[in-house]
């Protein structure tokens, strides 16, 4: 068979919930014409076929949580030309990353009744916290539509059209009421990066964060805001500490309204 | 048959096409099953342990990232263990609605496995991709009904994976009967291209009558019965369901030879 010119695409998991990578078989409509762009040429999700590298474009969802995952992730570096960590527990450490602030030797023993079985490190770190990433996509999960974005523009060698402003744009441009200001319903939306299309408040609920910081956020003026709709210094920390506990100012903020 | 002694060895570092990672070893000696093993290697997430001290009606979103592929059963799992602890229990149209969501995970969730992890091993290939060639329309028919359960989860939930809508005691918001209408037009019409391909309803030959599939598109009503609206209450609100039919959500996900949507008693458009 003769070699194939297209360019090689790999996708790796690390601690995380796969949804990331679903993205990509829910790319239903494209998913065919994708296949036909580039080669799926390691993709254990989808495929027991495994084409070596090096990549040209990995992909890697999921945090660095275990040591062997830390070494791991150096041989795909080394492997791939471009590095692009997808989704929170990738650019953030993800919800597994609520054990950084506590003891993870009590997790063990609280989930697993033979804890020497289980080997895990203290904390859950992103990728770029380990090797150089090329870019960070955003989200828990992350946009189908941004994905293909970002896939287009890596292939065509230009800069991925992903915005890093607050997700208050899309709700104004989609024309939602704002749940703070009309509803007073806390929302993370004005320190959120934009992505999902302002999903939550479509839903009439808060927006809770999981596309993470956006560039440059406020939050301890957020939080002066929430404490005035009656939100509780307990509640600001759950607040800040979800699915992009880890991620810098999102950690500061949370652990600032932490009450020892 | 001679009688041999000789151990065969089965080992796969690393399971392709499942959910999560692990592998497996099974040696065979003299034709009988010596061992398995299975080796998970997935890390450990701890979700069970950081739970604590979280509010109650915080668990279905955070539950929900256990799994991208099943979120719906973490956050029904979730919710469900909340409202029994308080000595709630979500009935009527809500019941419905939840029935429905999670039919769309299950069509999404069941097309994926069937026709893009699992079929490939029967039929000999690495990958749905492989099987294009030959097999194309089969791989297209997965991925549009694949699409459909997601389209059902969207509409519901707001996006596929880890959708926003499931809530302690029902929905944040429900529905829009324009919404619905919108994505039953959009949606089930293509229901009938897709159904009698692989899947045959019991008891059917003809699993939707074309009748109801015209007077869908053209907006007329086929028959209609109203259903009461479904309340609940939490302490903070009432979530008023609209009408929405609960015999739909029925037939989406039992075994009845009615069709989805034209059913004599099904009340889509009330």
């Amino acid at each position: 068979m003769p070699k194939s010119k297209k360019p090689k695409l790999a996708v790796w998991k690390f601690a995380s919930c796969d949804g990331c990578q679903l993205s990509l078989l829910d790319c239903e409509d494209e998913l065919l014409a994708m296949a036909g762009t580039v080669e799926i040429a390691y993709f254990p999700e989808a495929s027991r076929a495994v084409v070596k590298g090096p990549y040209d474009i990995s992909l890697v969802e999921g945090s660095i949580t275990t040591p062997h995952d830390a070494e791991r992730i150096h041989a795909v570096r080394r492997a791939s030309k471009l590095l692009v960590t997808i989704g929170a527990c990738a650019t953030a450490g993800g919800i597994q990353a609520l054990r950084n602030f506590k003891d993870v030797k009590e997790f063990i023993s609280l989930v697993y009744a033979t804890p020497a079985y289980i080997q895990t490190l203290s904390k859950s770190t992103p990728i770029a916290d380990h090797v150089f990433v090329d870019f960070e996509l955003r989200g828990c999960p992350i946009n189908k539509v941004q994905l293909l974005e970002l896939l287009s523009a890596l292939l065509c060698g230009r800069k991925p059209n992903i915005p890093t402003y607050s997700l208050c744009i899309e709700c104004k441009r989609n024309g939602i009421v704002c749940m703070m200001v009309a509803k007073g319903v806390p929302c993370l939306g004005p320190v959120t990066q934009a992505g999902c299309g302002a999903l939550c408040p479509a839903y009439n609920r808060g927006c809770y964060g999981c596309f993470g910081p956006k560039e440059t956020p406020n939050t301890a003026s957020l939080a002066t805001v929430w404490t005035t709709l009656g939100v509780s210094r307990p509640d600001l920390t759950r607040a800040f500490r979800s699915f992009n506990a880890y991620a810098e100012p999102f950690r500061r903020e949370s652990t600032a309204h932490e009450q020892k | 048959m001679s009688k041999s002694n000789k151990t065969r060895t089965i080992k796969v570092d690393y399971l392709a096409r499942v959910e999560g990672e692990g592998g497996v070893l099974v040696r065979i000696r003299g034709g009988k099953l010596a061992e398995v093993k299975l080796h998970i290697f997935e890390p450990p997430r701890f979700f069970e342990a950081f739970l604590r001290g979280r509010k109650f009606d915080e668990a279905p979103d955070i539950t929900a990232r256990i799994c991208g592929i099943c979120p719906i059963a973490y956050q029904m799992s979730a919710a469900h263990a909340i409202e029994t602890a308080c000595g709630v229990t979500v009935r009527g149209q809500l019941r419905a609605l939840r029935r429905l969501i999670y039919c769309g995970e299950w069509i999404e969730s069941h097309a994926l496995h069937v026709f893009l992890l699992h079929a490939p091993d029967f039929l000999g290939y690495e990958d749905a991709l492989q099987m294009v060639k030959r097999h194309g329309a089969f791989v297209q028919h997965g991925l549009q009904l694949k699409k459909l359960g997601n389209e059902i989860v969207a509409m519901l939930g707001g996006r596929e994976i880890h959708p926003v809508n499931v809530r302690v005691g029902g929905f944040y918001r429900i529905p829009t009967k324009a919404e619905f209408i919108r994505w039953l037009r959009s949606s089930i019409v293509r229901v009938p291209k897709l159904l009698p391909q692989h899947v045959q309803l019991q008891g059917s030959s003809s699993p939707i009558s074309s009748r109801t599939m015209n007077s869908l598109r053209c907006g007329t009503r086929t028959n209609t019965r109203s259903t009461k609206a479904g309340s609940f209450q939490t302490r903070d609100s009432t979530y008023q369901s609209r009408h929405f039919s609960t015999i739909l959500a029925r037939n989406m996900c039992h075994t009845q030879p009615r069709c989805i949507v034209c059913a004599k008693d099904a009340a889509i458009i009330s």
